[in-house]
């Protein structure tokens, strides 16, 4: 592709399926995206070592990131974007670093107690999932997208991302959407009450 | 029993650790004294934890995915060998017709430059480097905007500052081109020596090598210029072309 594309071009695009948009998309972030993680993106062990991401972790991350950009787009999670496909990009590299450093927390601590499930169980749980945010009006699957799919915490980067105001309002729209959601996931799995 | 959205902010914070202590033990004491709560806080824990990760139908779909960006970036590596490997003949007309280009500059400007000042062979390849991150930058950040704005001279000593008090080391290329671009390359090779071959910018190495190489130029260290700019020949990549072009330059 000698041309360069916009970003809504590119969001066009992938959503079309459209090979070598999605290449396009592939190569022109990755190096910026990259080299963010590895300056950016670290981590302090229990006993006070940094651990840093290099250059492989952060490949993995932005792969990891583009393959939930491309399926929540193609799934209609996504529907509008009004910050710059790299800073999504990264924001969502991000929180996957952040959680990656807290399972490694974890793990050097003790063992989660609990009650999770086993494979079968698991699968239907996220299946229910899935059939109550499918439910979802489109607005708000792309806030329960953002908070739980893509697992960003912080309300202002969901704002900045969706270009809904500011933090205050996605924390509002969140709680509407949450409680259609459990509203959905009960009538679905027919539990209760969450 | 049904949880408040409330609790479920609450809980949410809780797991992430961004609780204050005092209300962690409120929650605590809660979970622990009120069966109801705890069961359905549990309940909640284990959707957030385990259900909003992809089912089978979407796992498969993220494995097709996932194969095909790894092919995009096995393309892009055998593109840039491909890019090195270019048949000699064609990269030659190419480096013909840069040197043939730069040779009519250099006639054009020649009266004009020895009017203006005496000139390098360098003065014809220094381009600005654009931002790689500008769209993440803060739009108040001084030093980035007057190097956006090509004012290297104020960009310089700004980016320097940022970097010292602990601002994205990415700036020191930058202020390393506004130092050569504000007729300080002096003040450039001591800090993109010290980036060349470091494992922390290796995706950045061709930029600094060709800066570096217009630095040694600039400064009439032409033996490690010409050294640099063989290497970057030799090793293809992105500025070989112009590496090429700045030696014929130089041995005429």
């Amino acid at each position: 592709m000698t041309k360069d594309l916009t970003e809504l071009e590119i969001i066009q695009g992938v959503k079309q399926k459209d090979p070598e948009v999605e290449a396009y998309f592939y190569r022109t972030n990755k190096r910026k995206c990259v080299q963010y993680a590895v300056k950016n993106f670290f981590w302090k062990t229990a006993n006070g070592n940094t651990v840093k991401c290099g250059i492989e972790d952060a490949e993995e991350l932005y792969n990891d990131a583009c393959v939930l950009f491309v399926q929540n787009i193609w799934r209609e999670r996504i529907v509008q974007l009004e910050a710059k496909i790299s800073t999504y990009l990264i924001t969502s590299m991000r929180y996957a670093w952040l959680n990656k450093a807290r399972a490694n927390k974890k793990e050097s601590a003790k063992p989660e107690i609990a009650g999770t499930p086993a494979g079968e169980n698991k699968e239907s749980l996220r299946s229910n999932v899935r059939k109550a945010i499918n439910l979802l009006d489109p607005k708000c699957r792309e806030m329960m997208t953002y908070r739980y799919i893509l697992g960003w915490e912080d309300y202002e980067d969901i704002a900045q991302a969706t270009g809904k105001g500011n933090g205050n309002v996605i924390r509002n729209l969140l709680s509407r959407c949450r409680k259609r959601f459990r509203e959905h996931y009960v009538q679905t799995v027919n539990v209760s009450g969450i | 029993m049904r949880l408040s959205e409330e609790d479920i902010i609450k809980l949410e914070a809780m797991w992430q650790g961004a609780l204050d202590s005092t209300e962690r033990a409120a929650l605590e004491k809660q979970l622990q004294e009120d069966a109801a709560f705890h069961e359905a806080a549990e309940e909640w824990k284990l959707i957030v934890s385990e259900g909003f990760l992809p089912p089978q139908e979407e796992l498969e779909e993220q494995e097709e995915i996932k194969k095909r960006m790894q092919a995009y970036a096995q393309e892009a590596e055998i593109d840039s060998v491909a890019e090195a490997e270019r048949p000699f003949r064609i990269r030659r007309l190419y480096i013909g017709l840069a040197a043939a280009a730069v040779l009519l500059l250099l006639l054009w400007l020649g009266p004009l430059g020895r009017v203006l000042g005496p000139s390098s062979p360098a003065d014809n390849f220094f381009a600005h480097l654009p931002r790689d991150n500008a769209n993440l930058s803060d739009p108040g950040d001084a030093g980035k905007q007057a190097y956006d704005r090509q004012t290297y001279k104020r960009a310089y000593t700004a980016l320097l500052q940022d970097v010292a008090s602990g601002g994205d080391s990415l700036n020191l290329i930058y202020a390393s081109v506004a130092a050569i671009g504000s007729g300080q390359a002096e003040k450039a090779i001591p800090i993109l020596e010290s980036l060349v071959d470091a494992n922390n910018w290796r995706l950045y190495q061709s930029e600094i090598s060709w800066y570096l190489a217009l630095a040694y130029v600039y400064e009439e260290q032409n033996g490690q210029a010409i050294s640099l700019l063989e290497k970057m020949v030799d090793t293809g990549g992105e500025y070989s072309a112009e590496a090429q072009a700045l030696l014929a330059t130089m041995k005429k």
